[in-house]
């Protein structure tokens, strides 16, 4: 599904971000990115969904090489990988279903796929009596939960996360790796960068580690170490 | 469900943002009515000096007590000036009646020339071959060197000065146009610019979950145009106005000689409507396509 071949990464100043990483994730795949901040986790997710592109080497997703997808081809390359952040990016203006719904308006989806699919998401992830409700209403397990409703809500291929449960006290944390992994049970190849600790190690998933941008480690079964 | 999305949010843009949209339409209009009243005086002036080209005429006023032998010496004058083309003697009764018809609202005028049906002179009115003011000059310096002429006046002169004035005032109101026009970009640049400021979560959720980039701008492209489209409609209510004032003006008997010239035709209107229509849909598509390609990354 997510295949890199030599991925290189060079920021502004000659950060290397990512250096010569090769790594192949299958599909419905459940995979740890682990490793101190500033190691290329974030950068490998970014790289995903063409956020960023690659300096060096090839980055393949769902069988295409991304880097030779012409700009206006990115948003359908987007449109299969779902993203969840640790501050969550919901629009604050706009009630819970709104910001499950705006996912799916904002693609074109005709009315009448948005109002059967977000009640159905949001029963999902255990949100329908919120659907009213502001994300400032919500405590952060709950906000996090919308984020990962609308980044399902479309059915993606991928799902991109980037420390979820980075703002989260542990309970909760387990709660979304709980929803997490009823995802990755529906076909859906997670990936997600953490620090936690904990959860890797409960999980028992594969796992990658990075330093300096660097793979120093991939581990299927693997524990954060 | 993508043409409600787009409305919705095109309106939520305008209101959300509604000094600065005011601003911009604003200065939309006044430069846009600068601009349009500049187009459409233009095309009167135009006008009036077409109309005065072929009926340009030299006048030289005789001397009340012109004898028989002056007035056959300018004759001669005249007749053998190959720059003459139609000349033709005007007495003092057709003077006193021109000036009658002339003065016809001015009472005291009126009562002044009623006593004295003498004050106007008898004159010459010469139309020249060309319409070459050094030619008109020569003829106008040649006819004041003869005895009985008391002063010879050239119409060229005068049409020239409300030529040029005009001119002038087009010239200046232009330049404060185009001024105001850029303004009106720069304005607009930064309306749409504070819009997607304003929007800066939105536009990341919506680039994330795979929003097309024409779908992420055509709101903010819409935004601008409206803006632009709103003030040119003022701009050519002013435009329309002015045209129904001048017209006015003209069917006043006591301006109508003068204005009558610069009245526009129907079809120079709808031209002018036309101009700072498109005008105005240009600023605003050029500004918030600006504002897009600079400040908005996809």
């Amino acid at each position: 599904m997510i295949t890199f071949e030599q991925v290189s990464k060079i920021y502004k100043g000659n950060v290397e971000a990512l250096h010569g990483a090769s790594a192949t994730i299958e599909k419905g795949e459940f995979v740890f990115l682990v490793g101190p901040s500033g190691s290329g986790k974030s950068t490998m997710l970014r790289l995903i969904n063409r956020e960023e592109t690659a300096d060096k080497g090839r980055i393949f997703v769902a069988g295409k090489d991304i880097a030779r997808l012409s700009s206006w081809r990115v948003p359908y390359l987007r449109r299969n990988i779902g993203c969840i952040f640790q501050d969550y990016k919901l629009l604050t203006s706009k009630t819970v279903y709104e910001n499950v719904a705006f996912a799916l308006e904002v693609i074109g989806r005709p009315r009448h796929v948005v109002k059967a699919q977000v009640p159905a998401i949001l029963e999902l992830v255990g949100l329908d009596s919120k659907a009213t409700n502001l994300p400032e209403e919500l405590s952060g397990g709950e906000q996090q939960r919308v984020s990962i409703a609308r980044a399902f809500v479309n059915r993606p291929l991928i799902l991109l996360a980037d420390e979820p449960t980075g703002n989260l006290d542990p309970a909760t944390s387990v709660g979304i790796m709980r929803l997490l992994d009823r995802i990755n049970r529906t076909g859906t190849t997670v990936v997600m960068a953490t620090h936690d600790r904990s959860i890797v190690d409960t999980m028992q998933r594969r796992v990658i580690e990075l330093e300096h941008g660097e793979i120093i480690r991939d581990q299927a079964r693997g524990v954060y170490q | 469900m993508k043409f409600d999305y787009i409305a919705r949010e095109t309106a939520n843009n305008l209101r959300r943002n509604i000094t600065l949209t005011i601003a911009a339409i604003m200065t939309v209009a006044v430069s846009l009515a600068l601009f349009g009243s500049t187009l459409l005086v233009r095309q009167g002036v135009d006008n009036v000096s077409a109309r005065w080209q072929d009926g340009i005429e030299v006048i030289a006023f005789l001397k009340p007590d012109v004898s028989d032998e002056q007035r056959d010496a300018i004759e001669t004058t005249i007749a053998e000036n190959p720059e003459v083309g139609r000349w033709r003697y005007v007495d003092r009764e057709e003077s006193h009646e021109e000036a009658m018809r002339l003065f016809e609202r001015n009472e005291a005028m009126r009562t002044k020339l009623e006593a004295s049906p003498d004050l106007v002179p008898d004159s010459y009115r010469l139309t020249p071959e060309s319409s070459d003011v050094n030619l008109m000059n020569s003829l106008g310096e040649q006819l004041k060197a003869e005895p009985g002429v008391l002063e010879v006046t050239d119409v060229t002169e005068s049409i020239e000065t409300v030529v040029g004035v005009s001119e002038f005032a087009q010239r200046a109101m232009l330049i404060v146009g185009v001024g105001l026009l850029v303004a009106a970009l720069l304005l607009i640049l930064n309306a749409i610019r504070m819009a997607m400021f304003a929007r800066r979560r939105e536009i990341e959720v919506m680039k994330l979950v795979g929003a097309t980039n024409w779908f992420i701008r055509v709101p903010f492209m819409l935004e601008g145009i409206v803006q632009g489209l709103v003030g040119a409609g003022m701009a050519l209510g002013a435009v329309v106005a002015l045209d129904r004032f001048m017209k006015n003006a003209a069917e006043n008997p006591e301006y109508r000689d003068i204005m009558q010239g610069f009245v526009a035709s129907s079809d120079e209107l709808v031209m002018t409507a036309i101009v700072v229509m498109v005008l105005g849909i240009v600023i605003g598509a050029a500004g918030s396509g600006w504002a897009l390609s600079r400040f908005l990354k996809v």
